[in-house]
């Protein structure tokens, strides 16, 4: 007798379970564009970096989509375009991609050689360009890795976007 | 008097503690060349982690005369990467109470693969560089040297 009131109880309480996750709102999903500003000095022919320092990403981005920072399920870099100007774009060859933060190792982001003619560029994205726990850390730095033909003797800034898409639970 | 003197002295051997500890971890930054003398590492600071990528390669160059990719990365959309400033030692943090740079990884472009890493300054120019898979116990060392400029 007692194992089928046990039974019945468990029945119940899986039926519970999945009626209360049905009633929960479903993820929703939106794209929000990410602006980088990558800067190195003094770069010698060869490879060099520019670099990026980000804070309070997180906060800054759910506030965007009008969500709180604890409602973001995913952030992935669906895109990732890099802008060059009339001085970079001559000695510049190649272009890398990655991020890192304190408790996050580096990822590659994406990459592109050699460069295609123009100014702006779409890098091949990685398998894996989900940034959320870069973005949960108090601060990331974005590293844009290149290979430039001559050296480069004034500061280099280098303007890039990325396409995040993120995956959010609404209030 | 006596009590301020105290506090002047624990403060200058704080204030002198803290410039130590800054300047031992940031002598891994430099140019090191690994013991087969076919590239340059140059090893930098990113936030709180260091950084190495290869600034010279003696054979830049393939059989065709194209610059040399990371074609063995397991990431195939990876592949077009030049491996002439590829970041191939990653995320190495100091550990200042044994003296050395760990948690972070090295890449072996020959075979693509990632291996775990720590390093020690055996000498003031010399680095003690172990790769290894799981546990440091089994894995490989090499020795680099660092490249110094020559006094005249």
């Amino acid at each position: 007798m007692k194992n089928i009131e046990l039974r019945l109880s468990m029945v119940w309480l899986t039926i519970l379970t999945i009626l209360l996750s049905s009633c929960s709102p479903s993820l929703s999903t939106e794209t929000v564009d990410m602006e980088l500003e990558l800067v190195g000095e003094t770069l010698f022919e060869g490879s060099n970096s520019l670099q990026y320092a980000n804070k309070n990403q997180l906060a800054d981005l759910a506030a965007t989509i009008g969500m709180d920072s604890r409602s973001l399920k995913s952030v992935v870099v669906s895109k990732a375009l890099i802008e060059l100007n009339e001085l970079s774009r001559p000695i510049t060859e190649s272009l890398l991609l990655q991020v890192v933060s304190d408790n996050q190792e580096l990822i590659t982001i994406g990459t592109l050689n050699p460069l295609p003619e123009g100014k702006q560029f779409v890098l091949s994205l990685a398998e894996n360009t989900s940034i959320l726990p870069y973005l949960k850390d108090s601060g990331s730095t974005w590293v844009l890795d290149l290979n430039i033909s001559e050296d480069y003797m004034d500061e280099m800034v280098v303007n890039g976007t990325l396409t995040l898409s993120i995956e959010y639970k609404p209030n | 008097m006596k009590l301020k003197l105290f506090i002047g002295f624990i403060a200058l051997a704080l204030l002198s503690f803290s410039f130590a500890e800054k300047g031992d971890d940031e002598k891994l930054i430099g140019v090191w060349q690994p013991s087969d003398g076919r590239s340059y590492i140059k090893i930098d600071k990113i936030g709180s982690k260091f950084f190495g990528r290869v600034v010279w390669m003696k054979e830049p160059n393939d059989e065709k005369g194209e610059p040399r990719l990371d074609i063995n990365n397991p990431d195939e959309s990876l592949r077009s990467t030049p491996l002439k400033g590829y970041r191939i030692l990653k995320d190495m943090v100091y550990n200042a109470e044994d003296g050395l740079w760990e948690d972070g990884s090295i890449y072996d472009p020959k075979n693509g693969t990632t291996y775990n890493c720590k390093m020690v300054l055996k000498a003031d120019n010399q680095l003690e560089v172990r790769g290894y898979v799981g546990t440091a116990l089994f894995g490989r060392t090499d020795v680099w040297t660092r490249l110094v400029k020559k006094e005249k």
